[in-house]
């Protein structure tokens, strides 16, 4: 097994390789984006469902206005990381500073995946699990939903339950501390 | 012929039952697995459910490293940004479930395994270990959180109501994980604390 803790020194090397190598955003693409004093970034990690790491693969980051972001290529431990203005979504504005971007990630003898929703914060990590590609069948792209914490979604949730007076459900039985809200709204 | 081929079996039965070797199920009688008598696992097997969905088929079983598979489930079960002794208490709260898991794996619908990738057991996404998590998984690594008996046992934990102390859960046997993150940013407690919050009778040991 790696040690994590190489990995990400290792990571933190390629990154700053990757940004002399111009892997950073174009010019035009950056200058288009919203203004924003905020910058993340977003580790992406592509590996297979045979647990290990897909080196080379070419991943390619695009923003909401349809352009392309950024593009670059996973290292030697299947990684590339990337920073990119942080323009916060207002969707997760009662959440935290975050905006989306979507990527589509290639690999050689891998079918194509694009994933959508992926997360902007000041340290995302997405991995991209990719399927190997089969003889005789249809190998067609997949889609994913980015990495969205799972807390980050349960209080996106309640932030717009309660902007529009949803009511909770009954507690769920045998179940502590979670009932989820339900379709009916307070009685004005 | 068919009566004495039985006789024989019956006298038989009644021989092993007298010299005392009839296996009869006795609970009591069963070792007890614990944090003396069990090595911690050095592989997990994970089956692999479409979008993390509880509800979703088995893609696939997945089989990994055991300190890997908590790197990738801490960060998505406690928050990366949280307080460092809370994802330590996280870290051992993981570790203990999956642990407790691979003594007691699951085969249903052809597949064999210890824990699934979803909310069922924990939610867990290859991958995606963060330095700072990865760092509460290392520093506890040789830290367990057990019964005086050392039984392995499975700490069980929930969301809980985000920056809250979440009153509910203390003394529960169920960790709330916004809880743990109250009581370690706000209440500077450590992680031994906070798991002693939550879980009555357990302690940490060293293995």
């Amino acid at each position: 097994m790696q040690s994590r803790t190489s990995i990400a020194g290792t990571a933190l090397v390629t990154a700053a390789a990757l940004v002399t190598a111009g892997f950073l955003p174009t010019k035009a693409a950056a200058a288009e984006r919203p203004t924003s004093s905020q910058v993340g970034t977003i580790d992406f990690r592509i590996g297979s469902r045979a647990t290990v790491r897909v080196v080379g693969a070419r991943i390619i980051v695009i923003g909401d206005d349809g352009d392309v972001l950024a593009q670059g290529v996973s290292n030697s431990n299947g990684e590339w990381r990337v920073s990119l203005p942080l323009k916060p979504d207002k969707r997760f504005e009662a959440v935290r500073a975050m905006d989306t971007v979507t990527a589509i990630a290639v690999a050689k003898g891998y079918n194509e995946a694009v994933v959508f929703e992926v997360p902007i914060t000041a340290n995302t990590v997405q991995p991209i699990i990719l399927n190997p590609l089969r003889a005789n069948q249809r190998n067609e792209p997949l889609a994913f939903l980015g990495n969205l914490h799972r807390h980050d979604l349960a209080v996106l949730i309640d932030a717009y339950a309660q902007k529009v007076g949803l009511v909770r459900q009954a507690p769920v039985p045998g179940e502590q501390g979670y009932a989820p809200w339900g379709p009916d709204t307070k009685k004005q | 012929m068919r009566r004495s081929t039985k006789s024989l079996v019956r006298a038989m039965i009644m021989g092993v039952v007298s010299a005392g070797f009839m296996a009869y199920p006795n609970h009591g009688m069963v070792e007890a697995q614990t944090v003396y008598n069990t090595p911690m696992p050095s592989v997990i097997r994970v089956a692999i459910r479409p979008n993390n969905d509880p509800l979703a088929p088995i893609a696939y079983v997945q089989t990994l490293g055991f300190q890997e598979y908590c790197e990738d489930v801490l960060p998505n079960e406690w928050m990366p940004s949280w307080n460092a002794q809370t994802l330590r208490a996280g870290a051992i709260a993981i570790k203990m479930f999956a642990w407790y898991h691979t003594l007691h794996p699951v085969s249903t619908g052809g597949w064999t395994y210890d824990v699934d990738n979803t909310t069922n057991y924990q939610q867990f996404k290859y991958l995606s270990g963060t330095t700072i998590t990865n760092q509460a998984v290392l520093s506890t690594w040789n830290i367990v959180y057990v019964p005086a008996t050392g039984d392995v046992t499975q700490l069980n934990y929930r969301a809980g109501i985000p920056n809250n102390p979440n009153w509910a859960f203390v003394g529960s046997n169920m960790m709330a994980q916004w809880g743990s993150e109250y009581w370690g940013r706000t209440a500077r407690l450590t992680f031994p604390n906070v798991l002693g919050m939550y879980y009555p009778g357990l302690s940490i040991q060293y293995i």
